[in-house]
């Protein structure tokens, strides 16, 4: 990997780091439950909340920026996107794929004692299904994070 | 010293397995108004020891399957050949695919409950249904496409 490629890839591993990061605290704390948390009462769970989305936003149009610029440089793109990665990103689907069944799978139990509200349970299997491939795929790709 | 198999044998099991997978991912599908019916009645009233065994064979079968798409089965140990290159790759693509719909139906639900309030407890066995038998199905449409090109 040349200079310019190692520094696309430490960017990329960067921006799905801080994506994934701010879009978990995002979520975590616009749940109801969690807003509801009794040791939770005095920190300013909104703030955190919209605090989160904002840098979640901020991160996606850059994400976006990225992608665009890999693609016009067709050298990089392909050194990014080389047999490792793929590989890691298959590695990804698997790892999410079984993850979602098994997050499913306690959500029947959750649901068979009621224990939490059936949208929060929603939003916690969403965040479960689409956190855990991609802070996997950040694992598998730490060598380019230095 | 065991023989090298017979590499009729391997096709014979191939096509078996892929068989399976099909069959037993109707019948998950088939079960699926029974199920319905008694996770509402565990969930709802504790339900009766009958609606506890659906449910919980409901369960075993959808993980007997997973099991089966994941790992090969038993006889991939025996074969080596059932789990090459190309199933492990048929194997992915259908991971994959399992994800992107099971994915999406959760985000259809979850749009639909902010729209209607929906019965969790209903919507889950059907996600886990439809989570497992499709790429099931595909893992099989994959496998028997690889027998008639191979």
């Amino acid at each position: 990997m040349d200079n310019q490629t190692e520094r696309l890839a430490r960017q990329r591993w960067w921006l799905t780091l801080t994506f994934t990061l701010s879009w978990l605290v995002w979520q975590f704390f616009s749940l109801e439950p969690v807003q509801a948390w009794p040791y939770l009462r005095g920190l300013p769970v909104a703030a955190i909340a919209l605090g989160a989305w904002a840098v979640w936003v901020v991160i996606f149009f850059m994400l976006f920026a990225f992608m665009s610029r890999v693609k016009r440089e067709r050298l990089a793109h392909g050194a990014l996107d080389d047999e490792l990665t793929q590989a890691n990103r298959m590695r990804c689907w698997k790892v999410g794929y079984f993850t979602m069944l098994f997050a499913l799978a306690a959500a029947v139990v959750v649901a068979a004692f009621k224990l939490i509200d059936a949208l929060a349970l929603t939003q916690m299997l969403m965040m479960v299904a689409v956190s855990v491939p991609l802070l996997f795929f950040v694992w598998l790709e730490r060598d380019t994070g230095g | 010293m065991s023989e090298a198999p017979n590499s009729n044998d391997v096709e014979k099991a191939l096509r078996r397995r892929s068989r399976a997978v099909a069959v037993l991912a109707v019948v998950l599908m088939s079960l699926q108004g029974a199920v319905l019916a008694a996770t509402e009645h565990v969930t709802l009233n504790g339900g009766r020891l009958v609606d506890k065994v659906q449910v919980g064979a409901f369960v075993f079968l959808a993980l007997a399957l997973m099991l089966n798409v994941l790992t090969g089965g038993r006889r991939s140990r025996k074969y080596p050949a059932m789990n090459d290159e190309l199933v492990r790759a048929n194997r992915a693509r259908a991971s994959k695919l399992g994800y992107v719909v099971t994915m999406l139906a959760l985000i259809g639900v979850y749009v639909a409950m902010l729209l209607v309030p929906l019965d969790v407890y209903k919507y889950i066995p059907l996600l886990v249904t439809f989570g497992i038998v499709v790429p099931a199905l595909y893992f099989s449409v994959l496998e028997r496409k690889g027998e008639k090109g191979g």
